[in-house]
């Protein structure tokens, strides 16, 4: 594609350390919003507070949970957009680590009577040890290989892991039940919030870190790599077990949510919605993971609101709304990957410089692809 | 294959394989040897496709599971519900998947041509789960089962375990197929221009190839393969539901073809047969052994270890040229 | 830029944390809005009270009191709640497992359980165990009871708030989960056209004290998981009076506890026995496993007279207590067991494949079975192609469908399965209405499904009639209590006690005719043979 030959071809390397998100040019650096401005940028974000904070309080039990859900998915895209945008590889199988994370944490309360705090740590733990297995793995077999391992290996955990009866309950799943003062649905949800900015913001720390700069520099430029030597395995592995931690996290919430944890919900589609999500919502950008997981999580109950409201479509009433996922989802996929690879991220990304204090503008919006690692071998 | 290190490691192969069924069949497994060969088969079939588009464009083929499923959606529907004949049914359910495998070429294989192949993987992933999710919107969640059409369940008997004409029918089908195209790549010279195009684009096209017709006519094969592959496996299994042939075959597929080579086409066949003799041999024989007998799933568990061990010791296969 | 950037984060950042506090804050009233009646969480303690002094058991079972409210109970959520102490029951229902794992899960909950494990023991002190017993993680709270966490309103105390959620002067909602899709090759519609039938039957007849009964209906996947979210949406959303299981033993029981929990009566088919004992407001409408389990057996030396049997069953931890069951009595009527296996829920079709061959090196004459339809039909194709094809048996409430009969046939063979309900060819003596009323509503003959609706419906519809016309969930609980039969004619007759909660008396044996596709009835309300 013609953009990515536009981002490597400057050879020289920028002096100042290189950020994720692409540097905007914009028109007129010394722009500055008046006071009005400021106003409405208030107003715009107090209204999106709103929405996230306070909307859920006025609805049912039920509609919580979901939005709870949403939550959750956007960690888990999250998790997923480190691997992808930091170490280039893509994870076919992250269902089992989201599913490894869930089953540990429904063990440990339920098994061995654990409170919720160490529950989901342990999970953060096992999935950060699974995630750095599979990172070792990453370093010796790569691109497109590495995703079949994963694809075989969520496989595997979904036939074979999640059935061992002592861990996870088999076919019967394990109850896990909310923690002790979040009993409620709406105080789960506010709890999961609080989980999910922790983890925006170690994200964004994470970086900032020479760590994180050095990953980034390396996927823009990949000849850059040589000057970082072993470092770079180093770095990768430590973004493994950052997305690894994040999808355990992730895991133990979901498992929670539901008050009781069944290996069914860990399939195949369940893996590909995950990829959907963090593709369509716009990879490296968190913002746009963040819509699009909640998205996903959503599109069920959008449909319903949609039909309630009249939309009427031959045939598409009778289809049951666990499907919605994943009848849209691919239809998504192929748009975003075919017409707009920056996703959600890069349509949003206007309103976010808005949002910043820049000025609205529509002008150098194109996010450059994500170069993921290529076949070895 | 005129190419020494060719032929010597198929003799490796080929030795590896009687050994190991020698083991099979004097630790007493014989059904599952049997039964594993037949599920090999297909397998292979589904490699066959596998390799067919690795070997021309480098893509990842997700979706090749699909384009079998909705072969088969497609002879079910015809033949079972409405009545048309057998080989009618059978002819169109081929038409519908080359449709789907051109379909997906000229909407996802071409627009992302120069875009990293884990794109592309992603992509036919997606079409996959469209496929899928098309299944089960239009053809309901549940089970369908259905009986082999053809005629005698015990056909022949071997080590106990009946063979039917089916299963019969499939070994044919892979055989043949596999000497079929191999002939065509090494032979005729659309088979070389294939080969061609993927080395060189550029010089194929100034040859007066086009590129473009090139491609599509691969993915047409690759859906016809994938189409066999489903309709005969099928009454075999004995029941089907959405996303068939990708649960029950895909990842053993992709296996047997990293483990034959993603390059060799005899190497699908020569894998397939091998990740599922593995396969069955795990089910049936763990449960001898005291440890291996708690794993659950351990057909799954087998063709993930293959997976990984052949891809950390010869990432090349067994068949494969090494790059 | 830098700057600007950092002045927005902050900014941003101390908007959140602030709104975060805000919305805690709120989230404390918001509790309001969740349960169905909400008396506040005032009365946790005192609502210790012990509720059941209607059914005091005899000596057997011991009832769970929900004794005590939910919200700011931190009693672990709605499913595998705090033992409080009432575990008594027999340990001939075996199973530790799962219990286990639900005492396990109150110790979780730290010392508050203390009130609420307190407050159980109030029950006429018929509890062997203290009241401290639940943080004891699992101290030998054997047979499986556990009283989950109650929530305010939903506790069916007799002094408490009368609860008449989902009844209104014409209107009584009942809520229905069954594995539509999972278990068995059901078309998507198969429920829909029954599920009324006989209820516009009975609103002709003046309905139940004037109210006519509406059904809903959900998909539960046959995934517990599932199952418990559909319940909840039913009793949350839909505002259900009671709820109904279908089929399939880990979705009956994950939505009996929630159910439970809420103070929702549930019925379901009879299932396992194990997790189920000890829930106040759970009831079997037919036999279960176990109860089916000696006729069972009886048919094979008596009629069969054959002796090599194989045990085949689900590989969930809730039919332990059913494998033990059958092995038990087989081994004591002297059959031999040539073979005992658990296969998975959602088997792969080599490991069915691996399993048929299995069955017949072993050489079994007769092989239980008790798994879904889905991996029932494989397995008996997989063995039909390799030339083996025994009798197979077993409880159940679907395996005797006829569309396992269309899919199965001719690899099932002469299969037998006991039912809660007769199929088609008897049903018109039994009761002529069924037929009747299916043409009048549907128009055409009306299936086993359908058939097997109007039999459920019928048990609860006379159940219904019985709470009086002052219905709440209260009076539907006493009526089941009172001992009361229940009789349809065509569900077999049930009736139960404060401590009886697997009341049916019987059940009919259906056999596949491939010759017709279908199931035919060869004995009718049998108890034995």
């Amino acid at each position: 594609m013609s953009l990515e030959e536009s981002v490597d071809a400057p050879p020289v390397v920028e002096t100042e350390a290189p950020v994720a998100e692409p540097i905007v040019v914009e028109a007129a650096p010394s722009f500055r919003p008046g006071p009005a401005g400021w106003v409405a940028r208030g107003l715009v974000m107090a209204a999106a507070a709103a929405l996230v904070l306070l909307f859920p309080a006025t609805r049912g039990n039920v509609d919580v949970h979901i939005y709870t859900q949403a939550v959750i998915f956007a960690i888990i895209g999250l998790s997923l957009n480190v691997l992808l945008g930091y170490t280039g590889q893509i994870s076919l199988g992250h269902q089992a680590f989201v599913g490894v994370g869930a089953f540990t944490s429904a063990y440990m309360v339920t098994v061995h009577g654990q409170p919720f705090v160490a529950a989901v740590g342990m999970a953060m733990v096992v999935g950060a040890v699974q995630a750095l297995l599979l990172g070792i793995v990453s370093l010796r077999i790569t691109g497109l290989y590495f995703a079949l391992v994963t694809l075989a290996y969520g496989t595997m955990a979904e036939e074979s892991l999640f059935n061992i009866q002592k861990l996870t309950g088999g076919s019967a799943g394990q109850p896990a039940p909310k923690p002790a003062g979040f009993t409620t649905d709406l105080r789960y949800y506010y709890l999961c919030l609080a989980f999910l900015a922790v983890v925006v913001w170690v994200d964004w720390r994470l970086m900032k870190t020479k760590g994180g700069r050095a990953l980034s520099a390396v996927r823009e430029n990949p000849r850059v790599a040589a000057t970082f030597g072993t470092d770079v395995k180093v770095y990768t592995l430590m973004a493994f077990v950052v997305a690894g931690v994040f999808a355990g996290l992730g895991g133990a919430l979901l498992a929670h949510n539901d008050t009781f944890v069944v290996r069914d919900l860990f399939n195949f589609q369940l893996a590909l919605v995950f990829v959907i999500m963090t593709v369509v919502g716009g990879l490296r950008n968190r913002t746009g993971v963040v819509i699009g997981s909640a998205f996903f999580a959503l599109i069920g109950k959008l449909f319903d609101v949609l039909f309630e409201n009249g939309l009427h479509i031959p045939g598409l009433k009778a289809l049951p709304k666990e499907y919605a996922p994943i009848v849209i989802g691919p239809m998504l996929l192929l748009f975003t990957l075919t017409r707009h690879p920056g996703g959600v991220g890069q349509q949003v990304r206007p309103l976010q410089r808005w949002l910043r204090g820049g000025r609205f503008s529509f002008k150098n919006t194109h996010e450059s692809e994500v170069r993921v690692s290529d076949v070895r071998a | 294959m005129p190419n020494l290190l060719a032929s010597r490691s198929a003799l490796v192969a080929t030795a590896i394989a009687v050994v190991v069924a020698a083991l099979m069949a004097a630790s007493g497994q014989k059904q599952a040897l049997v039964i594993g060969v037949i599920t090999g088969a297909g397998y292979g079939l589904v490699a066959l496709g596998l390799v067919l588009i690795y070997k021309s464009s480098g893509v990842f083929n997700f979706a090749q599971g699909e384009f079998g499923t909705v072969a088969v959606y497609t002879l079910f529907r015809l033949h079972d519900k409405i009545g048309v004949p057998l080989l009618l049914a059978m002819l169109i359910g081929l038409a519908a998947s080359m449709a789907l495998a051109l379909a997906t070429e000229r909407a996802v294989i071409r627009p992302l041509f120069d875009a990293p192949r884990v794109t592309l993987l992603v992509a036919t992933a997606g079409v996959a789960l469209l496929a899928i999710s098309l299944e089960l919107w239009l053809g309901e969640a549940r089970l369908r089962f259905i009986q082999p059409a053809l005629g005698r369940l015990d056909r022949i008997s071997l080590f106990g375990v009946q063979v039917s004409d089916q299963r019969l029918l499939v070994l044919a089908a892979l055989l043949m197929l596999a000497v079929l195209l191999g002939l065509f790549f090494s032979r005729t010279n659309l088979g070389l221009a294939i080969l061609g195009v993927s080395q060189e684009p550029v010089a194929t096209e100034l040859m007066g190839i086009s590129v473009r017709r090139l491609s599509s006519f691969t993915w047409a094969l690759t859906g016809l393969l994938a189409g066999i592959a489903g309709m005969l496996t099928a009454p075999v299994v004995g029941s089907f539901g959405p996303g068939f042939l990708t649960f029950n075959a895909l990842i053993p597929g992709f296996t047997a073809a990293v483990l034959g080579g993603m390059t060799s086409l005899p190497g699908a066949f020569v894998g397939g047969v091998i990740v599922g003799v593995a396969q069955s041999f795990a089910v049936s024989g763990f449960q001898d052994v005291p440890f291996l007998k708690e794993i659950p799933g351990p057909g799954a568990v087998m063709v993930f270890v293959i997976l990984v061990v052949v891809l950390a010791i010869r990432p090349q296969g067994l068949l494969g040229k090494a790059s | 830029m830098r700057r600007r950037s950092a002045h927005v984060a902050v900014a941003r950042g101390s908007a959140i944390a602030l709104a975060l506090l805000l919305a805690a804050a709120c989230g404390q009233k918001a509790g309001v809005g969740d349960r169905a009646a909400a008396p506040s969480a005032a009365d946790q303690a005192a609502a210790g009270a012990p509720v059941s002094q209607a059914g005091t058991p005899n000596g057997g079972e011991t009832i769970d009191t929900s004794g005590g409210s939910g919200t700011a109970a931190p009693a672990a959520g709605s499913t595998g709640g705090a033992s409080t102490g009432g575990a008594s029951s027999t340990p001939a229902t075996g199973g530790a497992s799962p219990a286990a794992r639900s005492s396990a899960g109150s110790a979780a909950s730290g010392g508050s359980q203390g009130a609420a494990g307190g407050a159980g023991t109030a029950n006429g002190g018929r509890t062997p165990t203290s009241a401290g017993g639940s943080s004891s993680g699992g101290a030998g709270n054997g047979g499986g009871t556990a009283a989950p966490a109650p929530v305010p309103g939903g506790a069916p105390a007799p002094a408490g708030p009368v609860d008449r959620t989902g009844v209104s002067d014409t209107k009584i909602r009942i809520g229905i989960h069954a594995p539509i899709t999972g278990a068995a090759p059901f078309p998507q519609n198969a429920f829909d056209k029954g599920k009324d039938v006989y209820w516009k039957f009975l609103a002709e007849k003046g309905g139940i004290f004037g109210r006519n009964v509406e059904i809903v209906f959900r998909d539960d996947q046959f995934n517990p998981s599932r199952a418990v979210q559909v319940c909840r949406e039913m009793v949350e959303q839909e505002k259900v009076f009671i709820l109904l299981g279908a089929a399939g033993s880990e979705q009956i029981t994950a939505c009996a506890r929630y159910a439970n929990s809420m103070g929702v009566p549930y019925l379901s088919a009879g299932v396992n026995e194990d997790g189920l004992t000890g829930l106040r407001t759970y009831f079997a409408t037919s036999q279960t496993y176990h109860q089916q389990h000696s006729a069972l057996v009886s048919y094979i030396t008596t009629k069969l007279k054959k002796t090599k049997l194989a045990i085949v069953l689900n590989n969930t931890p809730a039919l332990n207590e059913t494998q033990q069951s059958i092995t038990k009595l087989a081994q004591a009527a002297g059959l031999n067991i040539v073979r005992q296996s658990r296969i998975g829920k959602n088997a792969s079709d080599s490991e069915l494949l691996s399993e048929a061959n299995a069955l017949r090196t072993s050489g079994a004459e007769v092989v239980y079975l008790l798994t879904s339809p889905v991996n029932f039909i494989k397995l008996a194709t997989n063995g039909q192609a390799q030339a083996y094809s025994p009798i197979y048996m077993g409880p159940g409430i679907t395996n005797g469908l006829n569309i396992v009969a269309e899919a199965g046939c001719p690899a099932i063979g002469p299969a037998k399965f006991f039912s809660p309900f007769p199929q088609l060819d008897v049903i018109d003596q039994l009761d002529p209405d069924y037929q009747k009323s299916y043409q009048k509503y549907n128009g055409g003959k009306g299936d086993d499904i359908g058939l097997a609706e109007w039999g459920l419906s019928k048990v609860i519809g006379s159940m219904l009639q019985a709470a009086g016309k002052d219905l709440s969930r209260q009076s539907f609980l006493t009526a089941l209590e009172s001992g009361k039969e229940f009789t349809t004619n065509v569900y077999p007759i049930v009736s139960y006690s404060g401590a009886v909660r697997f009341g049916a008396k019987s059940a009919h044996l259906l056999e596949a005719d491939c010759n017709s596709r279908s199931f035919k009835t060869i004995a009718q309300f049998t108890t034995g043979f």
